[in-house]
């Protein structure tokens, strides 16, 4: 009689947790707030255990050690380091940051594996190192993606090629203008890991053209002028108004390891007029 | 289930989440799903309610351990739904290992399958070939884990009446 009173209670438990987690996926699908704290204070728990679990080196442990694994412990954690290093002074050396304030961050979680790859991952610095939401993430190589949540010691990147991010571009050397990823793109027609793309309206595209990010205002979430890739394939038009196409990408989601978060100050001096016309 | 059984079981799936979460930052491909190999031990062990409750648990904490999933909670219902199913395909008495490696491949496989269904309603291309080894990989991890994690845990069941 008991047991069977503790089973129904126990199936009841069950049926209010599927039914809470049913209700959280709803209200994440509307954008209710409730579903971001929870996210956020998740990622002030267990952001820091990434953070402790991620590559790099770690004072205190090669004591414990025997002799000869201390030292390949050294060798490694050198190697690493100075990999690291030269991470860093590529991504600060290349053309995505020039001019820019740069926030180097390591890459310490990627999102559960499915087959349309990465498309979030976590880095180790958050607000208290200044990272706010939607600044634009770069890699030496070129754009990552854009800031989507902050925790203390940690934030999340929506990844270039997810399906919550569209960029706005430029192509080419004319400079036409056009819009990477999203769900207006077809997803069959692309290889895994390329981006869809379709220009805004007719023009040309060529494969091999470079496409360029257009910017935001006060570079929020994306800063000007920073690669994203270049033009792998052109779709033939169909009766569409405006060519689309496929971009690789310039940098290699899968293999990233040091990246940086850009913080460009908003534009406080007023803009002066000019006068056109003159010589 | 007793208390210890179950903080073996919670203990089991933090380890999973966070494997895989800080593993795949480190570039290695492709790897093992072992929170869906932690919810088929769980099912194959106690039936599909454990499983159920075991994949809920997974899921919420793959939605929530950084950088979490896109919408909160569906990590959660697909891990549940997988260890609903994998707990219905449990055999009273001793069972050969090829039974469990082929359960939890096809659990993996729908899993993959419904990620992929899922990307492409959103327009984001997949990659089958390595949805594919990622279900070998999982069914061959879960040779060796399963059977660890049910004697692990029929030990922790044990140590009440000891």
């Amino acid at each position: 009689m008991r047991d069977a009173r503790s089973q129904r209670r126990r199936r009841r438990l069950v049926g209010v947790a599927l039914v809470v987690t049913l209700a959280l996926v709803v209200l994440d699908l509307v954008a209710a707030p409730g579903p971001d704290l929870l996210r956020r204070g998740a990622a002030t728990v267990l952001g820091p255990l990434e953070r402790v679990l991620a590559p790099g080196d770690r004072p205190g442990v090669e004591e414990l050690r025997r002799e000869n694994e201390r030292l390949a412990e050294d060798l490694r954690t050198a190697r690493l380091s100075a990999e690291e290093g030269r991470a860093v002074a590529e991504l600060l050396a290349s053309p995505a940051t020039s001019g820019a304030t740069v926030v180097p961050a390591r890459v310490v979680g990627v999102g559960a594996p499915g087959p349309q790859g990465v498309v979030r991952l976590t880095i180790d610095v958050g607000s208290r190192d200044g990272i706010e939401v939607d600044r634009t993430v770069v890699a030496a190589g070129g754009l990552v993606g854009r800031v989507d949540a902050v925790a203390p010691w940690t934030s999340d990147v929506l990844v270039v090629g997810g399906p919550d991010v569209v960029v706005g571009a430029r192509v080419g050397a004319a400079g036409a203008l056009a819009t990477v990823g999203g769900p207006g793109s077809a997803a069959t027609g692309r290889a895994p890991g390329e981006l869809g793309m379709t220009l805004v309206e007719a023009g040309r595209l060529a494969v091999g053209d470079e496409v360029r990010t257009l910017g935001s205002v006060d570079g929020r979430p994306f800063v000007p002028g920073v690669l994203i890739g270049t033009v792998s394939a052109v779709e033939p038009q169909r009766g569409r108004l405006a060519p689309s196409g496929s971009v690789r990408p310039a940098v290699d989601i899968g293999r990233l390891s040091v990246v940086g978060v850009l913080l460009t100050e908003p534009r406080s001096a007023p803009r002066p007029a000019a006068t056109g016309g003159g010589s | 289930m007793n208390v210890t059984g179950l903080v073996t079981r919670a203990l089991l799936l933090v380890v999973g989440g966070v494997l895989a979460v800080t593993l795949s930052a480190r570039g290695l491909a492709p790897l093992p799903d072992l929170v869906l190999v932690v919810v088929a031990s769980a099912a194959l062990g106690g039936g599909p309610r454990s499983g159920l409750v075991t994949g809920l648990a997974g899921g919420w904490l793959l939605d929530l351990l950084p950088p979490g999933s896109a919408v909160l909670g569906t990590q959660a219902l697909l891990y549940a739904a997988a260890g609903l199913v994998v707990g219905l395909a449990r055999r009273v008495g001793p069972v050969s290992l090829a039974w469990v490696t082929a359960v939890v491949a096809l659990a993996a496989a729908g899993l993959e399958v419904a990620r992929g269904a899922l990307a492409l309603a959103q327009g984001v291309p997949v990659d089958g070939a390595a949805a594919l080894l990622r279900v070998v990989v999982t069914a061959t991890a879960a040779l060796v884990v399963v059977p660890l994690v049910l004697r692990l845990e029929q030990r922790a069941e044990r140590r009440r009446f000891a």
